[in-house]
């Protein structure tokens, strides 16, 4: 039972004894049938609404994969009732937030379960910000035909639909590719943005250097092995966006359209997320979806109130000149 | 796009805060508003037409069944449409009331004879009923009843088609519309008549529907909400709510569960509907209240609920016929400061009547009566003062002459004279209320302010001894000669009841008065709400030969006349009866205050007696037990536990009805009838189980031996097996859905161990395959497999049950 029945059943307990008077002074005939539908409906009700709930099921969707600022992002009810008798007053308790902006404000909506009527209830949010937006609903409460007492029933659904950034015009002599530096020794000197692939693993031989014993490998075969690297003569641009709450949809909207530059000119690139306090991942974009990845990671990642992720990673790297830190508008 | 500012603003603002702004909901249904306004209609016209052809029909008048429903529907619809939209609901009721109107104007001769045609059906039914005296039929100035019912009928629908309209469609609210269907309802009802049952089970669905809809969904009226808008919102702090406004097949399905409902419960409890619960058996106060009541509307109309006996002074002034019934107020009249003595009661005379005539007995004679011989000395007002005080001595009763040597005589027989201060609080401030044998009297205040004033009196004395007094010769010729006249259109019924009760003309006074008394205890009936007269007939002769029940006005006034015939000199009396009752307050010099109150007024005759003077004498018979106004908790309580047996029989024969108010019904507790309800609830209950089940059960069988019929072997098998499995799942108290073929197998093997000769572990296993086999395999069954199956799932439910308790253990340890 919830406290929003208790009204109902007080009202009820007043008509009932209204009527209970009148049938107890006048004993006219009418009173002793409305005392019996008063006090046999109830039964009825609850039954028929504990039965009906079992055939009660409710599905969320979005209508859309992704939303884009200023549109409308869909999401549509489905409840689905097989039972005979309709369900009037479902109502579920949901909630739907820009990850970025939570106000963790409820939201219920009331709606019928028809048998005949396949109903589907679309809720048109209009976003105005770039985030993660999520539509979490955990149960559907069903009370019965007199609002006596309320059945619930567990839905639990979550959907998480992004919206992407605005995408501005980028010039593109804004992004530079970092350059080579020389031989392959100079490539320690860069924080190791030249990327080495493992051609192979040999035994040792004298000259080898110390740092491309696989030491692992040596321990399980008693022999000392090598990595044999395949140089690859590009370094690729990291793009750390700096997530602060007063610049935080120019942000969003400076990495995107960077982001959507680079994919158009088929120029991978690292985006440098903060995943916690102190922790960054780092996601190799190449293609839209791998954009999209990126994007959705930067969504869960943290809001600072100044912008100072990206001074700590360059910090701890050492050498911050191959990245792009974009912060509000600037790059 | 929006509604307002407002909501624009707040749509910004909310986008502006949390990125997210819920534009409005839909559903993907198209708006139909006009289906749900029909249907409101629809219970508008049940509501209607239930409740007016209920009374119609109780009371066996005839009428055009079909165009009456027609019109009543059509009625129903137009003020069910009111809410289609703003524009119609602005108008819709303006255009109600013309119809109303123009119905009223076009149909009046008929309407008005339906109504008088109900009337009179509803007058003989109640008078009938509750045994009262035949009223005055109203006059049907169309004599054919088909007609004019129907029309009144129609013209009744359109006004509470409005009123119905506004309680289901505009709030669907079941009180008001039961209260709106109870006044009409209640008109049979309260005498027993039981409509048919049909209007009773379309008014049990229009409660049922009512009922459901208002509490289990959201019906709001469709022109409250923009079209295309099935969703509203309320935006609180914590919360933001969405709700339906609507559903069209909610609404018609609620209605249809109700009808059933109904159906069902008329079925059920029709039983109620016969004469074992006679209402008329029926005795509680507030029974008894309500039908003191009902029974004065029904002798003297509504109107006489309001026409209440003149609490001002408690004097009706001589009035006699005007008067339906008295309901005093309760209210202190009178404070009286007194020395109580001995006495038990005390008049206090207001008023005299002594020329009866026109149902009034007026206080003057009429000026064409009066002889001139007596004008100086008895009738001019204002008499000389010292001519007034004589005479308003002798006329009080005091035989002695005035001024000292009276008061002399009065101490030597009575004691001491006394003095009673009163003070007029909200009795009839043009007249002084004087006890018997007064000395004079004090106006406190001058001129016409006669609020406060003393009275000196001797205590009362009914019949003290007679002093020879010369003086009184000629105002006992005087009264000889005026105080015995009566209306000669009363002569016969003055001389039948003289007849009646033994009163010999010429006879000794006293002893005429005490017959007549008796007379009056005998045949008699003091109520206090007699009904009114008839019109044209006199008050007097009505109460006399007809009516046989009166108040104090009744009984003095007609012993007035009754004694006059006799040749009595006698006067019509009203006042004030004082009693220890009244006291409220005792002084310390031996006075007491007593404040009088309207209940104490009353009526008596003076009878004057040669060589005595007048003598105050009571007619009034005792009232018998009262239907008290007093009403209180207690009161009310009273009647629900407490046997009301009234059993003790009609005294002197009079079969009094209104009198009757809880008299001669067969007592039982109002607690013990209200068993009844619960175990018809309670036998409701079980058929509704018991039928379920058995439903459930011909259902499943109908199921199976349709598969088996069309050789759909695998859905037979399904079906037995979903049975075993829910009796698996029952006995091992399993509420996870998912409940596979494996667990079935695992847990039946189970018992298969514990039962090795009722069921071996190889049957299960097969059954287990065959039905795997069934579901995905997509193999077609034979005949024989499914008759080993179905062997095996009815030996296992057999099983289940049969060993309920140890398989329960069983199959939970598993």
């Amino acid at each position: 039972m919830e406290k929003r029945n208790i009204p109902y059943i007080i009202s009820y307990i007043f008509e009932l004894l209204f009527v209970f008077l009148f049938a107890l002074f006048y004993r006219q005939p009418l009173f002793s049938v409305l005392l019996l539908m008063f006090l046999t409906i109830p039964f009825i009700s609850l039954y028929l609404t504990y039965i009906e709930t079992k055939h009660l099921s409710v599905s969320v969707e979005c209508k859309n994969s992704a939303g884009v600022m200023g549109e409308d992002v869909v999401f549509l009810i489905r409840p689905e009732h097989k039972g005979h008798i309709p369900l009037l007053n479902c109502r579920m308790d949901f909630f739907c937030d820009n990850l970025y902006y939570k106000n963790e404000k409820k939201n219920e909506i009331t709606f019928p379960a028809e048998k005949l009527k396949d109903r589907e209830i679309s809720l048109p949010y209009t976003v105005s910000y770039a985030g993660m937006i999520v539509f979490k609903a955990q149960n559907i409460y069903i009370p019965d035909y007199l609002h006596l007492f309320t059945f619930k029933k567990e839905i639990d659904i979550c959907i998480e639909i992004p919206v992407l950034p605005n995408e501005t015009p980028v010039k593109k002599s804004v992004i530079k590719r970092p350059e080579y530096a020389g031989d392959e020794d100079e490539i320690s000197n860069m924080d190791g943005e030249k990327s080495r692939d493992v051609k192979e693993i040999r035994e040792y031989r004298p000259g080898d250097k110390l740092r491309d014993i696989h030491w692992k490998l040596t321990a399980k075969t008693d022999e000392y092995m090598v990595k044999e690297y395949e140089s690859v003569k590009e370094l690729f641009i990291t793009l750390l966006p700096e997530l602060v709450k007063d610049d935080l949809q120019d942000t969003l909207s400076s990495f995107y359209s960077i982001g959507k530059m680079l994919v158009r000119e088929n120029e991978p690139f690292y985006v440098c997320v903060e995943t916690g306090p102190g922790y960054f991942e780092k996601v190799l974009v190449t293609d839209d979806s791998s954009l999209m990845i990126s994007l959705y990671k930067l969504y869960e990642a943290p809001v600072h109130e100044d912008g100072s992720a990206y001074d700590e990673y360059a910090e701890r790297s050492g050498n911050p000149g191959a990245y792009y830190r974009t912060k509000g508008k600037l790059v | 796009m929006f509604r307002n500012k407002k909501e624009e603003k707040l749509r910004e603002k909310e986008l502006f805060e949390t990125g997210l702004y819920l534009n409005e909901i839909t559903d993907g249904n198209t708006d139909r508003r006009g289906i749900l306004c029909f249907i409101r209609g629809i219970l508008v016209f049940l509501a209607c037409y239930s409740t007016i052809g209920a009374v119609v029909s109780s009371f066996g008048l005839e009428f055009e069944v079909l165009y009456v429903a027609a019109a009543m529907l059509v009625l129903a619809m137009l003020a069910a449409f009111v809410y289609y939209n703003k524009v119609t609901f602005y108008l819709g009721y303006a255009f109600l009331f013309f119809i109303l109107i123009v119905l009223a104007f076009a149909f009046y001769m008929y309407i008005n004879s339906g109504f008088q045609a109900l009337l009179n059906e509803m007058r003989d039914a109640y008078t009938a009923f509750f045994d009262l005296p035949a009223g005055r039929m109203s006059e049907e100035m169309i004599p054919d009843r088909l007609k004019t019912v129907s029309y009144m009928m129609v013209f009744v629908a359109a006004v509470f088609s409005i009123f119905f309209n506004i309680t289901i469609s505009g709030y669907m609210d079941l009180p008001t519309t039961f209260l709106v269907s109870f006044v009409p309802l209640m008109i049979p009802f309260y005498i027993d008549k039981i409509p048919e049952k049909g209007y009773l089970v379309m008014l049990l669905s229009v409660y049922i529907s009512v009922l459901l809809l208002s509490r289990s969904g959201r019906f709001t009226l469709p022109y409250r909400y923009k079209k295309d808008m099935p969703y509203g919102k309320k935006k609180e702090k914590k919360k933001n709510s969405f709700f339906y406004m609507a559903s069209v097949g909610g609404m018609l399905h609620m209605v249809f569960a109700a009808l059933i409902l109904s159906i069902v419960f008329m079925f059920v409890s029709g039983t109620v509907f016969n004469d074992r619960f006679s209402t008329k058996n029926v005795s509680n106060p507030v029974k008894d209240l309500s039908d003191k009541y009902v029974k004065m509307i029904v002798t003297g109309g509504i109107s006489s609920l309001l026409n209440r006996y003149d609490a001002r002074g408690g004097l009706s002034k001589g009035k006699i016929g005007g008067i339906r019934s008295v309901n005093p107020d309760f209210e202190t009249d009178l404070m009286v400061w007194y020395d109580p003595a001995d006495i038990d009661y005390m008049y206090l005379a207001g008023y005299r009547g002594v020329y009866y005539s026109n149902n009034e007995f007026k206080s003057e004679w009429p000026e064409e009566d009066i002889d001139p011989i007596y004008t100086e000395t008895f009738m001019t007002d204002p008499l000389p003062p010292e001519v007034m005080e004589v005479y308003k001595e002798i006329m009080d009763a005091d035989l002695v002459a005035h001024g000292e040597e009276a008061e002399n005589t009065y101490s030597a027989l009575y004691g001491n004279r006394r003095f009673m201060s009163v003070r007029n609080v909200d009795a009839d401030e043009s007249v002084i209320f004087e006890p018997y044998y007064t000395t004079g009297v004090s106006i406190e205040s001058s001129g016409t302010d006669m609020s406060r004033y003393t009275v000196g009196y001797y205590p009362y004395d009914p019949y003290p001894e007679q002093p020879d007094m010369d003086i009184m010769k000629p105002y006992t010729d005087y009264a000889n000669e005026y105080y015995r006249t009566y209306p000669e259109s009363l002569t016969e019924t003055l001389k039948n009841t003289c007849e009646n009760a033994g009163i010999v003309t010429g006879g000794d006074t006293l002893e005429n008065a005490a017959r007549l008394r008796q007379y009056f205890i005998n045949e008699f009936r003091y109520t206090m709400t007699p009904g009114a007269v008839p019109y044209g007939e006199d008050a007097i002769d009505y109460f006399l030969t007809r009516q046989h029940r009166g108040f104090c006005v009744h009984f003095a006034s007609s012993a007035a006349l009754i004694l006059r015939y006799a040749g009595i000199p006698t006067r019509y009396v009203e006042g004030y009866v004082m009693s220890e009752n009244d006291i409220t307050k005792r002084l310390s010099d031996d006075r007491v205050l007593a404040n009088i109150t309207d209940a104490s007024a009353h009526a008596w005759v003076e009878i004057y007696i040669t060589g005595y003077g007048w003598l105050p004498y009571e007619f009034t018979p005792p009232a018998e037990e009262e239907v008290s106004s007093d009403v209180n908790l207690p009161f009310f309580l009273n009647g629900l536990i407490t046997e009301t047996d009234r059993n003790g029989g009609t005294q002197g024969g009079t079969d009094d009805a209104l009198d009757n108010v809880g008299r001669g019904k067969k007592g039982r507790t109002s607690i013990s009838y209200i068993y009844l309800p619960f175990v018809w609830t309670l036998c409701f209950l079980l058929i509704f189980v018991v039928l379920s089940r058995v439903i459930g059960a011909a259902v499943f069988i109908a199921k199976k031996l349709y598969y088996e019929k069309k050789g759909d072997y695998e859905k037979a098998l399904n079906l037995q097996n979903d049975l075993l499995i829910k009796t698996i799942k029952k006995k091992a108290k399993i509420k996870t859905k998912a409940f596979f073929i494996r667990d079935e197998e695992e847990l039946l093997s189970a018992c298969a161990v514990a039962f090795p000769d009722k069921i071996n572990k190889k049957d299960i296993r097969y059954l287990c395959d065959i039905v795997y086999s069934a579901f995905y395999s997509g193999e077609k069954m034979n005949e024989s497999s499914y008759v080993k199956a179905k062997k095996i799932v009815g030996k296992c439910i057999v099983l289940l049950l049969k060993y309920r308790r140890k398989i329960s253990t069983i199959v939970r340890s598993q």
